[in-house]
Order: structure tokens, then C-alpha cells, then sequence
């Protein structure tokens, strides 16, 4: 995605909630992933997920591969709810945007 | 710079957060390098910039974050003091920084004075119950109906200086959480702009 539009906070958290919503996945792959699609920076994440933590929309777990811990996040029943809010808030705001950019406005 | 360095700076640059959080942050960057691999080691610290910056936003996400939930007073103030801390580390236009630090405190003030006000008008409700209480037992003797009316009075003013003093803690909890919570967001738009 190019990096004409910004990505405001609220729709970072609602990416890496849909994001873990189909796997756990560890720092690593979320920033990969993220950078690919979002165009962030490396290390925008870690306090989002740190965030995300303490608000129980996530939970983490060690799993220990090639000899030492790998920290994997998991989304939680909170997170869940919490990203039917956003898919529902966004499904609302992109029709609004829609209708502006691509018919002027024009309420027919 | 290599992985080490840019660790232990790390670590020196969040030093005031809480053991744990800075614990944390380390480890995560610690398993961040080795999931990136050693051979893209200088690659990474391209990528995630200056340990000061990166610093940075552990500290502002970790003084928005405390507010949204049930917080300790006193860790609303930790927060409310690592928003300062935040503002004073970001790159943001001095008078800019002044002029929202004059209005966060002018907030705090006025908070605090609403808050303390409400204090002493439930200590004072409180008093005056524990006074009605004891001419009641004092008057009891000659007077039965004036003792039932004291005690009455008694009972009615501990109430409402208990339901104020209740009142105002949450109060004030609710009212200095928002504030740092604000505050934190300013920091963090400023850095996004």
C-alpha cells in the first residue's frame, strides 16, 4: 500500500486484531506483515502490542524454538469484540468515504 | 552500531519505566534480532532507527495505555508523570510544548482544587455527624426527643460526608486519568504529524 494515507492508531489496532485473528504469530512476522501492507515503521509495534496487552485484547505465550523463548501473541474473547467493533465502524466509514470520492457527495 | 550497543542504549533510555516494562521491551527487541537473523542485524538497526526514538515510544505507549483501564491513583500520577517525562524527550516545537504543558497544568490545578474542595466539604459533613452523635448521647438523659433527633441528624450528615468523600476520589480518579490520557495523545499526534 503506498503511504499517501496515514494509518491512525485506532486502525492499527483493528489491522493487528485481524491479523491474529486468523493465527498467533510472534513480533517478528507482525512487523513484517504490518510494514508490508501498512507501511509503518519497525518499531511502531512493539507499544501497540504492549498496549493491546494490558487492555486483555491480547494475551502472550513462550514458545521455545531453536533453543530460546519466542513470545507469541494470541488474540483473546475481548480482542474478538473488540475487532467486530472496528470491522463494523470501518464498514460504516469507508461507505461514507466511498460515496464521497466516487460520486461527488451526491445522495441519490 | 551493532545489536548489543543499540540494546544496552535501549535499555539505559527506559530505565524510568517500571522493572517489568522495561524487561519487556528488552526482550521483545532481543528475540526481534534473532528472528531477523544475524546476517540482517545492521539491516534491522536501519530499519528501527535511532534506540532514543525507539525509547520514545515505549514510554508514550506505556503512559496512554494506563488510562484506559482501571488504574491505581497513584499509578495515574506515575503516568501522568511519564507524560511529562515523554513530552520533554520528543522533538516537538518548544513553545508548542510549553503552551500545552501551561494548559495540562492549569487542568491538573484546577482538578486538584475541585477535588480537595470536596474533601474537605465531606471531612466537614463527616464532623458534623460526629458531633450530632455526641450530643446525642450527651442530651440523652434529659431529652429523649431531641437525642432521637440528634442521632437522626447524626446518621444523615456521616451519610452524605461519606457519599461526597466516595464522590470525589472517584472523582478525581476518573478526572486525572482523563488528563494523562489526553495529554499522551497529544504527545503521540505530535509525533505522527
Amino acid at each position: 500500500m503506498a503511504a499517501t494515507f496515514q494509518v491512525g492508531s485506532a486502525l492499527l489496532d483493528a489491522c493487528i486484531l485481524a491479523f491474529l485473528s486468523q493465527e498467533d504469530a510472534y513480533g517478528y512476522i507482525l512487523t513484517q506483515n504490518a510494514k508490508e501492507l501498512l507501511s509503518v515503521s519497525e518499531s511502531t509495534l512493539y507499544p501497540v502490542l504492549r498496549r493491546l496487552q494490558k487492555e486483555e485484547c491480547l494475551r502472550a505465550y513462550d514458545v521455545q524454538y531453536a533453543g530460546r523463548n519466542r513470545r507469541y501473541y494470541q488474540i483473546t474473547s475481548t480482542g474478538k469484540e473488540r475487532l467486530d467493533e472496528y470491522i463494523r465502524e470501518w464498514a460504516e466509514y469507508k461507505q461514507k468515504v466511498d460515496k464521497i470520492l466516487f460520486s461527488g457527495g451526491r445522495i441519490e | 552500531m551493532n545489536r548489543q550497543e543499540f540494546i544496552d542504549e535501549l535499555k539505559a533510555r527506559l530505565r524510568k519505566l517500571p522493572y517489568d516494562e522495561t524487561r519487556e521491551a528488552v526482550e521483545y527487541y532481543e528475540q526481534y534480532f534473532d528472528d531477523a537473523g544475524a546476517e540482517n542485524e545492521q539491516a534491522v538497526i536501519q530499519e528501527l532507527g535511532p534506540p532514543a526514538a525507539v525509547a520514545r515510544q515505549i514510554i508514550a505507549g506505556y503512559a496512554v495505555k494506563g488510562s484506559t483501564a482501571k488504574v491505581p491513583l497513584r499509578e495515574s500520577w506515575h503516568s501522568a508523570w511519564l507524560v511529562i517525562l515523554a513530552l520533554m524527550a520528543s522533538p516537538i516545537a518548544v513553545p508548542l510544548a510549553l503552551a500545552a504543558g501551561a494548559v495540562a497544568l492549569a487542568l491538573a490545578i484546577s482538578l486538584s482544587a475541585v477535588v480537595f474542595s470536596l474533601f474537605a466539604a465531606g471531612a466537614g459533613a463527616f464532623i458534623a455527624g460526629i458531633a450530632c452523635a455526641v450530643g446525642c448521647i450527651v442530651i440523652a438523659a434529659k431529652s429523649f426527643p431531641t437525642a432521637v433527633m440528634l442521632l437522626g441528624a447524626a446518621l444523615m450528615l456521616l451519610g452524605i460526608g461519606a457519599a461526597i468523600i466516595l464522590w470525589a476520589s472517584a472523582l478525581s480518579k476518573l478526572g486525572f486519568s482523563w488528563l494523562s490520557k489526553m495529554v499522551g495523545n497529544y504527545i503521540l499526534r505530535r509525533k505522527h504529524a
